[in-house]
């Protein structure tokens, strides 16, 4: 009985099944997230086509005084990486979420070595990175194609993270809220809208009113919208709106740990 | 010592956990409650290594709660549950590696095809089972790219007993595993935990169906009003419910009240009715025999003869009759000598199996 292992040789090597399991519950997610259309189509092909078409134009392309020296094409990049993080994170998690716990997913994996915080993970990666590939290719199209890039990359990434990190605590808040999945699904579109509302999808952030611009400053969206403009100038972000994105980030993350049910 | 998988080193271990005797999963006092609904009153249960236990009873009668309660998914109000000497509550993911399960209405993301989900779940164990061997072995080798939502009911589920097995466990708890399915898909995952239970798993069988208790079980546990009623071989818990046998048939020829009479006094015989112009004969084991010889005698011939013995159906509701719940209450057991029926219970049997132990007596 000498060389038979104790119990501490196996909880050793338990973190390195649980890394394998982390990875495949990954890439499980991200195959599951190519197959579905409706998303693909919202969340990358129309942000994607409405770049290439605004960078295209020489009339969105052309630096407008009434615009505070922005041209549309730069003064929507913001918009459109934020619009596609809001719709996966606020609007796609909760619906997974809401749909695996329908469905008993989450139970199943109960039963299993694997904690059902590790699907919880995987589909934030899975989503958190899909945002950051779209923003990627959305940063790169208009620099491709002769316009400005932004002045600060670094500041620019920065921000995204951050406002990704903020609307997938929203989005992980409301599938513990909401349990249903319909309800989940018509409550994150609702407030899907409104964050790009604020971030400055239908009135460009710089036409905002003084009033409207003071409350969008306290929003996730409207705090990174303004910041991803000011990292498009070549500046770094207010330690504001940093701590508005660290706030929604960390708030509702608390909240929805304590509230979030598996089951 | 890197040759060492996980599961032998459970083995290691094992005995230092398990005291010598203590059965493989041995459940006490169990109670739980929702609300103000107590769904587990003091479950008692022992499951020796390398048998299948079924468990039977009525909907609500706490089945899935127990073996929610065992899996560590709920936890208990009272009582001491041991899995391989582990406390499910304390030991979780020790647990999990040797513990699989199957539960009612788990289904799986609607778009991952069936070779995916068991790929996906492999990866969580340290010993798995072969994705191929077991996506063949349950009839699903030509469907296993097919997406989860396109593949029909019994499909689904063969697929989700499949990955209840596929971390390689030595204990499976199996919830309704075949309802849905169709004989045939059946027959075969009947075939397959016969050979698991060769290779020595343990399996917790959660069953609406008698003929699948009765077809698989070593023992059967019979849960109502939130205990064990009963728990014993199929066999004993039949032979407890009444040792009588019952015979039908058709006279060749009237027979007369002195004649009946007659066959009432022979060896063995308890009863003989007449039923329309058909005869039932009830009494021990020699009954056939004993009314066969004298129905010769009075140059009768038994025509169309049917012989029904009592069996698992007739023990499962025997023991969650409403009355032996109150017998229980008492704290003394149902009697095992063929128990009386009251005209309630006889009507509410299903037509075309009249209990063997009818009450009605026309001696």
């Amino acid at each position: 009985m000498s060389t038979a292992p104790t119990p501490s040789d196996v909880a050793t090597r338990r973190p390195a099944r649980a890394r394998s399991a982390l990875r495949a519950l990954v890439a499980s997610e991200a195959r599951l997230l190519l197959r579905e259309p409706g998303i693909i189509a919202w969340a990358v092909v129309i942000p994607v086509v409405a770049t290439v078409v605004l960078a295209v134009l020489p009339a969105t392309r052309r630096p407008e005084a009434g615009l505070g020296g922005w041209s549309f094409s730069q003064l929507y990049l913001p918009v459109l990486v934020l619009f596609t993080a809001s719709l996966l994170a606020v609007q796609g998690l909760p619906t997974v979420l809401a749909q695996y716990r329908a469905d008993g997913v989450l139970k199943r994996l109960r039963t299993t070595p694997v904690a059902p915080s590790q699907l919880l993970a995987a589909i934030m990666v899975v989503l958190g990175a899909a945002a950051l590939v779209v923003t990627a290719v959305l940063v790169a199209i208009p620099a491709a194609l002769g316009n400005p890039p932004p002045g600060n990359g670094a500041a620019f990434a920065l921000v995204t993270v951050l406002a990704m990190a903020a609307l997938l605590a929203i989005g992980t808040l409301l599938s513990a809220l909401v349990p249903n999945p319909r309800v989940a699904t018509g409550l994150g579109t609702l407030l899907t809208f409104l964050l790009w509302f604020f971030a400055g999808m239908w009135i460009p952030r710089t036409a905002f009113p003084e009033l409207l611009g003071r409350v969008a400053d306290l929003t996730p969206t409207g705090a990174a919208s303004a910041a991803l403009l000011e990292a498009m100038r070549g500046g770094w972000p207010d330690v504001t709106q940093v701590l508005v994105l660290l706030a929604w980030a960390i708030l509702p993350a608390l909240v929805a740990a304590r509230t979030f049910r598996w089951e | 010592m890197e040759e060492w998988s996980d599961r032998s080193v459970d083995a290691a271990i094992a005995p230092r956990r398990e005291p010598e005797g203590m059965s493989l999963i041995h459940v006490d006092g169990l109670t739980k409650t929702y609300g103000d609904r107590q769904v587990l009153r003091g479950v008692d249960l022992d499951v020796e290594a390398g048998q299948i236990v079924g468990i039977l009873g009525p909907n609500g009668a706490g089945k899935t709660t127990a073996v929610e309660c065992i899996g560590g998914l709920r936890r208990p109000d009272a009582g001491t549950i041991r899995v391989a000497g582990l406390d499910p509550t304390q030991d979780p993911h020790e647990l999990r590696e040797l513990l699989g399960m199957q539960l009612q209405e788990c289904r799986l993301p609607k778009k991952m095809t069936a070779r995916e989900a068991l790929d996906l779940y492999r990866s969580f164990y340290a010993d798995p089972r072969d994705t191929g061997e077991l996506l063949a072995r349950f009839g699903l080798g030509d469907r296993a790219d097919q997406r989860f939502e396109t593949l029909s009911g019994g499909q689904q589920q063969r697929l989700s007993v499949a990955l209840a097995l596929v971390g390689n466990p030595r204990i499976a708890i199996l919830d309704e595993l075949t309802t849905g399915l169709d004989p045939t898909a059946r027959r075969e995952i009947w075939e397959f935990l016969a050979e698991l239970r060769r290779d020595g798993v343990t399996i917790l069988l959660v069953t609406h169906f008698m003929e699948e208790a009765q077809y698989l079980c070593d023992r059967v546990a019979i849960i109502d009003d939130g205990i064990v009623a009963a728990f014993d071989t199929p066999d004993g818990l039949a032979a407890a419910a009444g040792t009588s046998q019952r015979m039908r048939f058709t006279p060749s020829r009237p027979v007369d009240d002195a004649e009946l009479g007659a066959l009432r006094r022979q060896p063995d015989v308890q009863e003989v009715r007449v039923d329309g112009d058909r005869l039932v004969v009830t009494g021990g084991v020699d009954v056939v025999s004993s009314a066969i010889v004298e129905l010769w005698r009075l140059g009768v011939s038994a025509r169309g003869l049917r012989v029904d013995a009592p069996n698992l159906d007739d023990a499962y509701l025997w023991f969650t009759r409403s009355d032996a719940a109150e017998t229980r209450a008492d704290g003394s057991r149902p009697p095992i000598d063929g128990g009386r029926r009251s005209p309630r219970e006889v009507a509410a049997t299903p037509s075309g199996h009249e209990p063997t132990l009818a009450k009605e007596n026309t001696r």
